[in-house]
């Protein structure tokens, strides 16, 4: 187990390689220059030939691109061209919101759908059920930023029950910093939650109609006790790797709802350096988001061990 | 007006530690703006070791030198900058007139958020969670003005000025019967209203480059933007040299100023049978690509869209736009002698008469040559809780004098 997860780790490297070279390339051939950001809207084009020489962003490929990745590799991600901060000091101040919301959003979306998946399957055929899976459905199709809209008209304006928007760091109180973050993680948490309780009730109806849930029942096994102790256990597997693989909706999700609900988290600032063309910041920001990914199927890959001991590495 | 400055200048000395002495080579009528013009590019005065740094490297100090400083402690960048009350700053004895005056200041904080979604910054400001709104959509004023506790006002009275600005290096732009052709299709209103819907209180017809209802504001010249000539435009555009050949419309469409404008433009075009190559990108894009001279089919462009702020289009000092110094001049290259020659005369002019007369010959001879396209003058406005009081209005948002009870 230790080997195959060093050798996972290591296989990271060449994906971070691969992924750097890619973000890297792209952002050299895609249009816009930085320079004429910075230049503003009444330089000439001398003033943008010149700042783009004092940024260096003039040079060949190859010579910025070394540069570039030996920084990488002394653990530097460079400095923003637009702030002049380092790209490291950017997403320091801006992870914490990012990862609360992240956070209280995967386990705001664990606590209701699997629930939500079980008893769907549970009760399958039933108006319970279809119920469910009409609310699964709304959750794919309504998108974050409709669900985000009314529900701070609803529960901000009308009610007056939460704040519209913003985020207070967790350092100032658990209720400041989880009121700003419920309305946020719930219109992020529909496509998620839909798409947990879709597989969970998938996996649930596989493993309830195998024979040894028909011989949990008939030894007197309660109902709760069947279906979350003994079915859920064996269903884990693909429902923990559909909430692997969501992590990647949860960062492109972040993006949107961090811009409507006014939350200062690193999709908003991901967007910001792509409007601006701060290609450091893209480019850290790339390379960080890329690791979590592979880190989280890591993660998800050695839980299999634990939830099925038939899988071994 | 630095650069034409330090071509005057014969020497500058400290006379002592709060005065210095400035000598140049013939008399400069326009001093005083250079030193106290409002819009960047305008003066700034640092320490001289900041002072020191390249011009063309950012500086990393920045602390301010009026009643607030910024804590860069609590900068977030794109998100929220705070500035505090400076202890130390004594303001004049007197009332305040925009960036001039008594600046006397009445909070010990202020927080400047930036919400990046008018939707959200518009349900803030009604929930009571800031306080003022610097710039709310046209869409959203309605829902503001309906809200007994929030005041919704003109923020600039100066307002921005529309453009389209053509490629006078290549074809079809280099012809000016071409240039002029679409000056004659033009209907501003159709512009104005793409980008300020039906509110006519946000919007004037511009036939002229100067800011209206300032004391240069002139038409001279400016009855080709009166009314729209369909015809004349198609007779005008067959007399030239166009051969219809693609237009390279390149219009940033995450600006929604220049998206609806860009529209428009597409349409008129269309309409007098030009053949337009539309070019749907953002304005990172458009920033670069408007820099390079190469002709339009190979990664330059025809025209792109872009407009100003109001308190720019004052006169030709901070004009970078209506300069026509050919290689010189802002994006697009107009190289018109008789334009130069009235911003040379302006400069000169020793009062207020010679001013207006140097400028209206510009006016005209600008609109002749059609140095750029201007589609209209627009106002926004601004909104604050009623809970707050003294706000004025401006080319930027002035905090003191601005006070807030509970």
């Amino acid at each position: 187990m230790l080997g195959y997860i060093l050798r996972r780790i290591l296989a990271t490297v060449p994906v971070m390689a691969i992924v750097g070279l890619l973000v890297f390339s792209l952002l050299y051939i895609a249009p816009g220059d930085p320079a004429a950001v910075i230049a503003g809207d009444q330089a000439s084009p001398d003033d943008v030939a010149r700042i783009r020489a004092s940024l260096g962003l003039d040079r060949p490929f190859l010579v910025r691109f070394i540069e570039w990745s030996s920084q990488i590799l002394r653990g530097d991600l460079g400095t923003s061209i637009f702030t002049a901060l380092p790209v490291t000091q950017l997403i320091a101040q801006r992870i914490e919101p990012t990862l609360s919301l992240t956070l209280v959003t995967l386990f705001l979306s664990i606590v209701v759908a699997v629930p939500l998946g079980v008893i769907a399957a549970w009760k399958a055929g039933s108006w319970i059920d279809r119920s469910i899976m009409a609310f699964a459905v709304i959750g794919f199709s309504v998108p974050v930023f409709v669900v985000g809209y009314v529900l701070a008209y609803v529960f901000a304006l009308t009610l007056d029950w939460l704040p519209v928007q913003g985020y207070t760091p967790i350092a100032r109180g658990f209720w400041p910093w989880l009121e700003n973050l419920i309305l946020p993680s719930i219109a992020l948490g529909g496509i998620y939650i839909a798409l947990i309780a879709r597989i969970t009730r998938s996996a649930m109806l596989d493993v309830l109609s195998q024979d040894y849930i028909r011989t949990a029942r008939a030894k007197g096994l309660g109902t709760s006790t069947t279906l979350f102790v003994h079915a859920l256990k064996n269903a884990a597997v693909p429902i923990v790797t559909v909430i692997g693989l969501g992590v990647a909706l949860l960062i492109g999700g972040a993006v949107v709802t961090e811009s409507v609900f006014n939350i200062p988290g690193l999709g908003r600032l991901v967007v910001d350096a792509i409007l601006r063309r701060d290609y450091p910041v893209i480019q850290g920001l790339v390379l960080l988001f890329s690791f979590v990914y592979v880190l989280v199927n890591l993660l998800v890959d050695v839980s299999y061990t634990f939830l099925d001991p038939r899988i071994k590495y | 007006m630095g650069i034409m400055l330090r071509g005057l200048q014969k020497e500058i000395t400290a006379v002592d530690d709060r005065s210095f002495k400035w000598v140049l080579s013939k008399p400069y009528p326009k001093m005083l703006l250079a030193l106290g013009k409002n819009n960047a590019p305008c003066t700034f005065i640092m320490p001289e070791r900041i002072a020191q740094t390249d011009p063309f490297k950012q500086i990393t100090e920045y602390i301010g030198s009026g009643p607030m400083k910024f804590a860069k402690a609590e900068w977030v960048p794109g998100a929220k900058a705070v500035f505090e009350k400076f202890a130390d700053y004594v303001p004049r004895n007197e009332k305040p007139s925009w960036l001039a005056g008594g600046k006397v200041m009445n909070f010990d904080r202020i927080e400047w958020v930036i919400m990046p979604d008018p939707a959200t910054a518009a349900a803030a400001l009604q929930a009571g969670e800031v306080d003022w709104w610097e710039s709310p959509i046209a869409d959203l004023i309605p829902v503001l003005k309906k809200n007994k506790n929030v005041n919704v006002d003109i923020a600039d009275p100066l307002g921005n000025i529309g453009a389209f600005r053509m490629n006078h290096l290549h074809a079809p732009f280099n012809d000016v019967k071409v240039r002029r052709a679409v000056l004659t299709a033009m209907n501003q209103e159709d512009y104005m209203r793409a980008i300020v819907g039906d509110d006519n209180s946000l919007w004037k017809p511009l036939p002229g480059y100067f800011t209206p209802g300032t004391p240069l504001y002139t038409e001279e010249g400016g009855d080709v933007l009166k009314m729209r000539n369909i015809e004349a435009a198609k007779k005008l555009l067959a007399e030239s040299s166009y051969k219809g050949e693609p237009v390279v419309c390149v219009v940033a469409q995450d600006q929604p100023i220049t998206k609806a404008m860009g529209d428009v433009t597409a349409d008129l075009l269309k309409k007098i049978g030009m053949n337009v190559d539309f070019v749907a990108t953002d304005w990172g894009t458009v920033g670069a690509r408007r820099a390079k001279k190469d002709p339009p089919g190979q990664g330059g462009w025809s025209m792109f869209h872009t407009w100003h702020a109001g308190a720019d289009c004052l006169n030709p000092a901070p004009y970078t736009a209506i300069r026509a110094n050919g290689d010189k001049a802002w994006f697009g290259w107009p190289d018109v002698p008789a334009v130069e020659a009235e911003v040379t005369n302006w400069f000169d002019a020793k009062n207020l008469d010679e001013e207006k007369a140097a400028l209206s010959r510009l006016n005209k001879a600008a609109l002749e040559s059609v140095v750029y396209a201007p589609t209209g003058m627009f106002l926004s406005y601004q909104a604050w809780r009623k809970n707050v009081e003294g706000v004025v209005k401006g080319p930027l948002p002035f905090f003191w004098g601005v006070s807030k009870t509970s």
